[in-house]
Formats: structure tokens, sequence, C-alpha cells
């Protein structure tokens, strides 16, 4: 797979998620920061892309505004075909139970509640009905039967990060946001979750964001956007392990 | 370490604001019931003074009901000794015995400051008030008033007023108006001086007598001599007690040391001014004494319930500084170091809430005067008095509370492994066992004493600590016991709440149940207000039982006349009486008095115990129309001046029977011997002790009776006999007519009253017990600063996360009130046991109250997590949900 020059190329089917014109600055003066430097990207439904970058890239700070938990400085971040600027603060919050599913490197889960509750939890804290059939699915997929009256403080590590991703498949969000799921776990369990997510992708049609600086991980997708100093500074499809670092290293250097 | 602890400090100032306000408000009570004390002394000290400007020396006997009054032969004699400027008579009256009827055709009332009657002083040297218009009363059937009282009750000079009186209704006309040393300083009362026949008339005050005896020198004598040569000249062995020297430095206790047996045969009593002054203000201070006991006793009670608080917040304080501990420990701070910073920043925060402790106790002070005034106790203005032993109890109190609450989370802190800094676990298991050991031996070891207290110890300081320590151990006890219930509780308070409020309810249901002991620590003070409050409430409704049951199966007659005070003249009664329309009436006087039986125990005599009882004089020809006492033996009609009636208890305490000797303490010290012949079982509204009302006169002056009961004739209709007493309530606006029924009610209204003062006391502490909820709650937030971000990025909206914290302090509260209110209702029912049957012998709980006790609580906890419930709301997600 060759490294492509474009930064903004469309990708195929309906977009899910994007930013146009995303910048967003942290402090004033002499402090300040430009942690997004009008970034355009978009991503595209069923696809499960990757988003690089060195520390203090951006990356982190792009995933919070697409994902609604951070607001732009200017630009906007669309949701499927919803500018997330226009929402109020209660929107944002509806937006993220319905349409967006979470998971994060840590601390994934409430610990009072057992796995199946906070599978449900997006949807408990709404009035939203489950789709039990799917649900039942979601659950069989991740290999969770068994586990599902354990509290939080009783499952693995892997378990807990499979419990996280069945939560944020749960509601068929719009996007799956996940920022450095893997971070935390041993390679072998971090696979598991990765095929995984690959599968929801694959098979259920999930589209998928992850925010990862693991090329191993990053290899499991459909493609790879590279951020540096707050602009997107390269992008790859079908990436592999060797191609991204590569390209990590091009990066760094450029 | 000092340091360290001053940097802890600073970095926390939010959080340490919120644990300093639990001392900062007991302190705050603490220093208000002394600037209360201190201030009402001064008010009084003052007043004292002001009474006895002008009279250098004061002639008293040493009993106003003397067989040798003071009379115009002694005056005469005074009045010729060498040394001697003026000496005048002087009289007064019982406190409210004359009330005025003012324009407006009601009495001033007897709920507040008293109303004082007094012959007109003629001599101005020796007249403590100052005239200032009109003229003195000096003709018959004339008056004066204090300026205040008559600017306030619309009384003007030149009208003639009806008085209520002992002897009957009167009438006097104001002549002038008069002012009371230099600013009518009378703390409320209402002065009112008559010329001396009305004055003899309205006091029922023989011709020739004194109360006693004024006098003013000329300077020619030396005052020591001259008390000398008064008090011989009025019949005195000479260099007898006839001086005592009162020393003012000592409060109260003194006078009651002054004791008839030590004065021998001496007449009077000459003492000089400073004394009368010391003695005057000594009798005001033992009251004010009493009443800064009482509400230090209610301070000392929110102090304790600070300790949990403050406890409770520093260990949640120490568990969330994990980390940091381990740090200091692993780049090599000693436990002790560790243990010392924690005591040291307890330390610092102690005194600082305690400076401000003392400004919000000077607020306080003058809330809780209005809050008093409010619960019908009116308090006379006073000065803020901050005395030096103010301050220095204050910062001590403040300051040791503080440290001791912090001595448990201290140890804790440096028991923490280096460990920690990296593993950071937050949530600590306990050693359970040891905690519900140590809390059932508290627990019993408390109950025990409370017990002993209560049914075996006899003497007042040793119960009073008894129940002191052994309160203090039980509640000590019952919230380390109390996790065991907090747990199992929370859950079942919070399913209806998940069915209500769906998952932000499961989440307070689940996070109020998470962590039982930190529930339980957060509503254990909860638990020691409300169980003290629903105690009141137990005693309340078991007393007001049983005065339905002594009404219902006691009282006969139709009609009871009450009064704010005791002053039914007879002049009413007998106009009752007169009336055909009534077939029974009597007055009933109440009082104290000494038996000198010997008390039998199991049949044999105690040497030396006497005791007081309670003392009823009526119209026995009625009584028992009346009154159903449950006479055993003999009969009520049958009491005369030379016998009495007595009750069971009585009986049984000096072993007497019918024709058996009853030997009474009278005013003047001789003991009258009186033959028993009624006993009875029920006291109704009367006392353990019958007496006539002649025999009722040589153990009190009081002139009028306390209330009445009457009893209509059949064939009147209840609306006549209403009618009736309506005729009768225009002349007697200080009385009230009511029906048994509207009596019972006024008399179980006094019992609310009281528990109401009671409850409103106790306020403070269940405030502050909710400062500590509000205060846990904040920390918990901050604790689950990450859980709470997951929550909002998954799609927990701002309401429903502030929904979540309110309800989880609501349970807590809940909890805390549901104990407090179990644990009230187990010491209501000590409570009640112990005290003798003859007192009260029904058990009753107020469920309803109780109820609403432990909903408002409920709701008064879910208020007072607002704060942080919107800190929650408002949290970042981002910062909440980021990596480390």
């Amino acid at each position: 797979m060759a490294i492509t020059e474009t930064t903004n190329q469309v990708a195929t089917g309906p977009m899910a998620a994007g930013t146009r014109g995303a910048t967003k600055i942290y402090g004033d003066g002499d402090t300040q920061v430009v942690a997004l430097n009008e970034v355009d990207c978009s991503f595209a439904a069923g696809q499960f892309t990757a988003i690089m970058g060195p520390s203090g890239s951006g990356k982190s700070t792009l995933m919070h505004c697409l994902a609604g938990l951070d607001r732009l400085s200017s630009g906007d971040a669309y949701i499927g075909s919803t500018a997330l600027s226009q929402l109020s603060e209660k929107d944002l919050t509806i937006l993220r139970r319905t349409k967006i599913g979470f998971v994060f490197q840590a601390f994934n889960l409430v610990p009072t509640l057992t796995a199946l509750e906070n599978i449900t939890l997006p949807a408990d804290l709404g009035k939203g009905s489950i789709d039990q059939a799917y649900l039942d699915q979601v659950i069989k997929a991740v290999g969770l039967e068994h586990r599902l009256g354990h509290r939080p403080s009783e499952l693995s590590g892997g378990q807990q990060q499979r419990v996280a991703v069945a939560r944020a498949l749960s509601s068929r969000p719009d996007v799956i946001f996940a920022d450095e799921p893997t971070g935390n776990l041993d390679s072998q369990t971090g696979g598991e979750i990765l095929d995984f997510m690959r599968r929801a992708v694959t098979d259920f049609g999930q589209t998928i964001v992850m925010v990862t600086h693991d090329p191993v991980a990053a290899s499991y997708t459909d493609r790879a956007l590279f951020l540096n100093d707050g602009r997107i500074v390269n992008e790859m499809h079908e990436p592999d392990t060797d191609s991204i670092l590569a390209a990590v290293r091009a990066a760094a250097q450029s | 370490m000092f340091r360290l602890a001053v940097k802890n400090l600073a970095a926390n100032a939010v959080r340490l604001a919120l644990t300093a306000l639990a001392i900062v408000l007991g302190v705050g009570f603490v220093v208000s019931s002394f600037v209360l004390r201190d201030g009402l002394k001064d008010s009084f000290a003052g007043l004292s003074e002001e009474i006895v400007q002008g009279t250098d020396l004061l002639v008293t006997t040493f009993d106003a009901d003397s067989d040798d009054p003071l009379t115009d032969t002694d005056l005469a004699l005074l009045n010729d000794l060498d040394g001697v400027r003026v000496a005048e008579g002087s009289l007064s009256g019982f406190d409210n015995s004359i009330q005025p009827i003012k324009p407006d055709g009601t009495t001033i009332g007897t709920n507040g400051p008293p109303q004082i009657a007094f012959a007109w002083t003629v001599d101005e040297v020796l007249n403590p008030t100052t005239l200032v218009a009109g003229r003195p009363p000096t003709n018959p059937m004339e008056w004066a008033i204090d300026i205040d009282a008559a600017a306030k009750h619309g009384f003007v000079e030149g009208e003639t007023y009806e008085f209520v009186t002992p002897v009957g209704n009167r009438s006097a006309t104001l002549v002038g108006t008069f002012r009371f040393g230099e600013d009518n300083t009378t703390n409320g009362a209402t002065l009112m001086a008559f010329d001396l026949q009305t004055a003899r008339e309205f006091f029922s005050s023989p011709a020739g007598e004194w109360d006693d005896i004024s006098i003013s020198i000329d300077g020619t004598v030396p005052v020591p001599e001259l008390q000398e040569t008064v008090a011989v000249t009025l019949g005195n062995e000479p260099g007898s007690t006839s001086r005592v020297d009162f020393d003012p430095d000592v409060d109260g206790a003194e006078i009651e040391s002054f004791d008839l047996d030590d004065v021998g045969t001496d007449r009077v009593l000459v003492q000089n001014q400073a004394d009368v002054a010391a003695e005057t203000a000594a009798q005001f201070n033992a009251g004010i004494d009493l009443f800064g006991w009482v509400l230090l006793g209610f301070a000392l009670i929110s102090l304790f319930v600070s300790i949990f608080i403050i406890a409770n917040t520093f260990s949640i304080v120490v568990g969330q500084r994990i980390r940091e501990l381990g740090l200091l420990r692993a780049i090599g701070a000693t436990p002790a170091q560790i243990r010392r910073s924690v005591i040291i920043e307890s330390f610092l925060i102690g005194l600082a809430a305690s400076v401000v402790g003392i400004g919000a106790g000077i607020g306080l002070a003058y809330g809780l005067s209005a809050l008093l005034g409010v619960l019908g106790i009116p308090l006379p203005p006073f000065d803020i008095i901050l005395s030096p032993l103010t301050i220095i109890v204050a910062l001590a109190i403040g300051t040791v509370v503080t440290v001791i609450s912090s001595l448990l989370p201290a140890v804790a802190a440096s028991r923490t492994s280096p460990i920690a800094a990296i593993s950071g676990s937050i949530e600590t298991t306990e050693k359970s066992a040891r905690r519900y050991i140590f809390g059932g031996i508290f627990t019993l070891g408390g109950a025990g004493l409370l017990g002993l207290a209560l049914f075996v110890f006899g003497g007042t300081s040793s119960t009073l600590t008894g129940l002191g320590v052994g309160a203090a151990a039980l509640f000590v006890g019952l919230t380390l016991l109390s996790p065991l219930a907090a747990g199992p509780l929370s859950r079942g308070l919070g399913l209806p709440l998940e069915t209500a409020l769906a998952k932000p309810g499961q989440l307070a249901k689940e996070n109020a149940a998470r962590n039982p002991r930190r529930t339980a620590s957060t509503a254990s003070a909860l638990m020691i207000g409300l169980s003290l409050v629903s105690m009141a409430l137990v005693l309340g409704a078991s007393i007001k039982k049983e005065i339905k049951q002594t009404f219902e199966a006691g009282l006969q007659a139709d009609y009871i006349v009450n009064t704010q005070a005791f002053d039914i003249p007879d002049e009413a009664i007998q106009r009752i009486d007169d009336d055909p329309m009534f077939t029974a009436v009597t007055g009933v006087r109440l009082w104290g008095v000494d038996l000198e039986n010997e008390v039998v125990v199991d049949g044999e005599p105690v040497d030396g115990e006497t005791s007081g009882t309670g003392v009823a004089a009526l119209d026995f020809s009625v009584a028992e129309q009346l009154f159903n006492v449950g006479t055993t033996d003999g009969s009520l009609s049958a009491i005369d001046n030379d016998s009495v009636g007595i009750d069971d208890s009585l009986a049984d305490r000096y072993g007497l029977g019918l024709g058996d000797t009853v030997r009474m303490v009278l005013d003047n010290g001789d003991v009258a011997e009186l033959e028993v012949v009624a006993i009875f079982t029920e006291e109704v509204l009367l006392a353990p002790l019958l007496v006539t009302v002649d025999r009722y006169e040589q153990i009190s002056d009081q002139p009028t009776s306390d209330f009445a009961a009457a009893l209509k004739a059949d064939s009147v209709s209840t609306a006549d006999a209403d009618a009736r007493f309506a005729e009768l309530g225009e002349d007697y606006p200080n009385l009230e007519f009511q029906s048994a029924a509207e009596a019972r009610e006024t008399f179980s209204g006094f019992v609310d009253d009281f528990t109401s003062l009671l409850s409103a006391l106790l306020g403070l502490a269940i405030l502050i017990a909710l400062v500590g909820i509000a205060n846990t709650m904040a920390l918990s937030v901050f604790e689950r600063t990450r859980e709470i971000g997951l929550l909002r990025a998954v799609g927990m909206t701002r309401r429903q996360s502030r929904r979540m914290i309110r309800w989880e302090a609501a349970i807590i509260s809940a909890v805390g009130a549901i104990l407090g209110a179990a644990i009230g209702l187990g010491l209501g029912a000590l409570l009640v046991a112990a005290i003798p049957d003859d007192i009260l012998s029904t058990f009753s709980v107020p469920w309803a109250r109780i109820a609403i006790l432990v909903l408002i609580a409920s709701v008064a906890g879910l208020i007072s997590a607002l704060l942080p419930a919107f800190r929650a709301s408002r949290l970042n997600v981002l910062d909440a949900i980021s990596t480390n």
C-alpha cells in the first residue's frame, strides 16, 4: 500500500463523521497552543480508521472534538450531517448517548454496575429501547455470556475492555471513538480486542475511529490518518505495520 | 512537617472551609452560650445596682412570713438613730399579682418579663425611680407607671384603670410616669408604684407592717458601726450574724448556703449597699447560670456531633491523598512524620475555625435570643460581652475537638505503604472485625452506663455524668456498628428510586451502598442528632398521653380556669361559686414543701433522708366532685387544717397509713404535724400532698390560685355556661375559661412547646450533620471525577448527574435519620421507664411525627448536596476521562 499525498480524500460511502476547518487553540498570549490547525477530515460509514501521531500532535484533541466531548475554537465537527457547534450541552450529551460509542484506554466501566448494566448504560440513561437480539449477538461475539452479572472489579483487564466495546456497540451508534483501547493490555489480549473491533466493522458495518500510537493496532484498520502539530500530514489506506512504521518515521522527520 | 501541613492547607482551601464549617458552628454555639450568659449577667448586674442606689443599709427579716415582721415601731426607732438621715419602709406585691387592664381590655400577659408592683417611696434619695411627668402617687387610689410601659401599653396620665389583683378587681388613677435609674433599664419589666394605702389593700398588707426598711445615712457614723447599731436596736444579739458578709465574687451558690439554722435567734438581717446589690445580682445570676449551662449542654452536643463529621472528612481526605502520602513514605518520611503532619494540619484548621467560630458565636447569640423569643422565652436586651475566658475556652475546645477528630485518620495515614505511591488504591479494605468488636463494647458499655444512671445512681451530678458519658459511649459504639446496617438500608431505601428515577436512581443507590463504612460515618452525625430529637418526641408524646388519660379518668370538672401565671384571684373564683349555674368550683394552689418524715425502704426507716414533694391546696368540700383521684382510704372531704391527704407514692415512701402523721416543714422553720385522713392513687392535676388553703399560707405567700376547676349544673347548657364565662373574661382578662378538652389541649401545648424548644436547640447539631453530608458528597464527587466523567461521556446529562448525587445524599441522610429515629425510640423508652410511674406511667410513640422528621432530614440531606451535585454536573468531561 502506497503512501498517498492527499490530506483530504473523501472516503467511500456516506460520511459518518468529519470536520471542516477544525481549529482548537488552548490558552492565549505567550502560552497559546494550537492543538488543531484548520483540519478537514471525514470518516466514511462502515470504515475502521486509525488516527496516529506523536504525543502532542493533536490526535486526542481531534477525537474529543469529533465526539462532542470538547468544543472547537473555530471550524466545525460533524456527526452525520449534524454540526456539533450548533448543539447545546444537553443535545450534545444526548448525541453522545445515541449516536456515539466510546472505548477509553482505562476506567471504562462504572464500578458499581454489573457488566450487563455497563453495556446497556447509554440506553438506560436515555429512555431508548434496547434491540435485544442485537444485544445478544454483541454479547455472544465478545464472549461475555457468562460474565454478565459480574462487577468490573471481578473482571480481567481484557474482559473489562470487551465489556467497554460491547457497550459502545450496543446502541448501534453512528460512530465509535476508541482512545488507545489496547494501551493497557498485553499484546495477546489487545489483539483479541482489535480483532473484535475489526469484525464489528466488517460484520456489523460499524464505523470506528481509533486514536492510537501503536502501529500494530493501526494495522487492523482500513485507513490511517497521521497528525503532527495539529495538521493531517499523511493518510494511508489498508495500512500494514511496516508501512505505518515508515510513515511514522517520515512524519517525525518532516 | 509543619511546612508540609501548611502547604496542604493552602492547596485545599475549599475542602478545608467545609471541614472547618462544622467546627465554626460548634464553637459558635459554645461562644454564644457564654456571650448570652455574660451579657445577661451584666445587664442584670446593672439592674441590681440601680435597685439599691440610694439605699445605704437594707433591713429585712430572715423570712417574709416571719411571725415578727418589721413594724412602724421599728421604723420610728431607726429614724431616731444617730447617723440615719431617713429610714423608710417598703412594700411590694408578688410579681404579676397586680395586673392593670390595658385600654384595649386585655392584660399585659405574664409570658414575658414580670409586672412588678410596689408602694411609692417618698424619700427621693431612697426612691430608685425618678418622676418624669405628672405627680407622685401619694393620695389614695393613685398609681404611676414606668415611661416605657406607659408608652408601650397605651396608659395615659389622668385616666382611671382597673386592675386584676389577688383581692379582686380594683381601680386606681394614673397620676404620673417615672423612670427607673438613669435610662429606665427595666429589662422589659413593667414597674407600677401605688400610694401606700392602695398598696396595702392590693397586697393584703396589714397596717403598720413592712416588707423591709431602707436607710439613707447622713455620714456621721461609719457604715459598719451603724449596721451593728441598727441590728441591735431591732433586737439582734450584739455581734451576732446581723451582717452577712457576702462575697460578690462567688456566684449564686452562696445564697443557698445561707441557712436559717445559722441565724440562731437573730431577728433581722442588715446589709450594706454592696451586699444587697451582690445578693440581688447573685439571685439573677443563679437563673442565668442555669440557662447558660443548658445552652452549653446543647452546644457540647453540637461539638460532639462535629467530631464525627471532622473525623470522617479527615479519613476520606487521607484516603484521597494516599498516593501523595505513599510518595512521602517512599522518599523517606517516617510514619511518625506523616502522623504529625496530619495532626498539625488539624490543629491549624481547628485554631482557624475556632477564631471564626468566636465571630459566628456573637451573631449566633442574637440568633438564639431571637429563636428563644419565638419559642416564648423572650430574653431582655443585653450587650455583647466577649470575655477573655470565652475566647480561651472557644479556642481550646475548637482546637482540641479538631485534633481529637484527626487522631484516628492520622494513624491510618501513617500506616500508608510506600507502594501506595504507585498503586494509588483509594478504596481501602478495613479490618472490620476489630471495629465491630469495639463498637459492640462501646454500645453495651454506654447502654449499661445509661441504665445505671437512670435507674441506680442517686445524686444529680453522678446521674448527669453517667447520662453524658453513657450517651457519648453509646453513640460512638453505634457509629462503629452502623456500617452493618448502612449497606442493606441504603439498598432498601434506594430500591424505589431505581424505579422512579431509572439509571441515576440506581447509581445513587449503588453509590450510597458501595462503601457502607463511609455512608455510616457520614450519616452518624445526623443519626445522633435525630436520635436526641426523636427521644424528646417520644417523651413528649408519652407525657401527652399521660395528660390525656389524666383528664379522661381523673377530671370530672367541666371547666378549667387557666392562666399563664398563678394569678387567679379568689374573687373570680367566688363569683363562679356564687353563680347558680355552677354547682362546684375550687381554686387550686400548687407549691413544693419539705417533709421531715423518715424515708422507709422495705419497712425499715432510712436515717437522715428527707425529701420534698409537691403540695396542692384547694376546697375539699367540693374536691371529690371535681377530681377523681382514686381514693383508696379515707376521704378528701375529711381534710382540715390539722390533716392531709397523700398519694400512694408518698404513703409508700414514708410507710404511712391512715391516722399516721406527716411532718411538714413550714416557711418559718416550724414543723406542722398533720394526720393522714385520705390516701389516693391519682394526682390528676393536683399533687401528692393535699393541704388546706390555711396551711398552704404557712408554706407560701402566693395569694392566688394556679388554676381553678368548675362543674356546671346539669340543667345549664354549654352555650349558657360559655356565655357566662365570656362575661367573667371581660372582668378578668388575664384568665382563660376553658372546657376540660380545651384545657387538655393547653397542657398538651406546653409539652409541644417544650419539645419544640428541645428540637430547636438540637437543630444546630443537625445543621452540622448536614454540613457533614455536603462535605462528604463534595469529597466523593472529587474522588469519583473519572467515574462521573465516564458517565457524562457515554451520555449522562448534567441533570441526571446532579440527580444522582443529590439522591445519594438523600439516601445517606435517610439511613442516618432512620437509624437515629430507631435509637431515639429506644432511648425514649428507657427514659420513660426510668421516670417514676406516679409521674409518667404511659409510653407512646409519635409515629407520624417521627416519620415526618425522617422525611425532613432526608430532604434536607438532598438539599445539602445541591452544591456538590452542581459541581459534579459541571465537571470537565475531558479532565475526567483523560488518562492519569
